[in-house]
């Protein structure tokens, strides 16, 4: 659940990369950023999952393909008005709130592309911590 | 192995050359990798996208991403500040996403129903 104060702009936030086709050749793309329909397992996505550190932001992935770092800064002067606010139940984490809801109309969809490709167009790639590998004993 | 001619078919589509060819079975692979709880993009689905790659010239394909989206087909180009996505979706009429960056200003974009002419429109666009 997302709080009602906003992330400072001076912080950066991260998005983890939960599918292959998010970033290729170090590039992340505008499906990063695209909400997703419901399904039978899930409701309509109405937010976007952001980490406030690389680890975090992928810590509850089954399996990632990197992390994006993104300026809230930049984020907020987007012409969207889009929010990053933190997430009051988990610290590590935030929510990006204002990104347009799936859609197949025409209109919705070329919103929610252009909204996607200026914040593909502000994330970079960033390194993130590997997990601590045990030495193995011979 | 693979006819790379030019010619007319019965049903006057110009035949595949090599690099639509390359993108048509990238295209028909696309569920290769998809997450379990995405639904497939149905046959008939990637087969309106491959009919559309099939009426760009060669010289404007280019190496485009292909990717599943929910059930739609997404092939996607970007060069420069430009970018454009074709989209073929399960029950309606393909679309394609024009969109241009234009830095220290709000970005330009349009959406618009995807035909063949469109398609080769928004590449020549893109590689202009």
């Amino acid at each position: 659940m997302a709080g009602f104060t906003l992330i400072p702009d001076h912080e950066m936030v991260y998005r983890g990369m939960a599918n292959a086709s998010w970033c290729k050749r170090g590039v992340v793309n505008y499906k990063a950023f695209m909400l997703r329909p419901a399904n039978d397992l899930y409701p309509i996505e109405e937010e976007l999952s952001l980490g406030r550190s690389p680890e975090s932001a992928v810590d509850e992935l089954k399996e990632n393909f990197g992390v994006g770092e993104l300026s809230v800064q930049r984020v907020h002067g987007l012409p969207h008005a889009l929010s990053v606010r933190p997430d009051m139940q988990n610290i590590s984490k935030a929510y990006m709130l204002g990104v347009p809801l799936f859609s197949t109309d025409q209109t919705q969809r070329g919103i929610a592309l252009a909204v996607a490709t200026d914040l593909a167009g502000l994330c970079k790639p960033v390194p993130t911590t590997p997990p601590e590998i045990t030495a193995a004993t011979t | 192995m693979f006819a790379i001619e030019e010619k007319t078919t019965a049903s006057h589509r110009p035949a595949l050359w090599l690099p639509a060819l390359l993108l048509s079975q990238r295209i028909e692979h696309v569920t290769e990798g998809m997450e379990a709880d995405e639904p497939l993009p149905s046959e008939a689905t990637r087969r309106a996208a491959i009919s559309l790659i099939a009426e760009v010239p060669f010289r404007l394909l280019g190496a485009p991403e292909v990717s599943p989206f929910y059930g739609e087909v997404h092939v996607h180009w970007e060069r420069k500040q430009k970018q454009i996505i074709l989209m073929c979706f399960p029950d309606r009429a393909p679309l394609v996403h024009h969109y241009l960056h234009v830095p220290g200003a709000a970005s330009q974009h349009g959406i618009e129903s995807a035909t063949g002419e469109r398609l080769v429109y928004w590449l020549r666009w893109l590689n202009s």
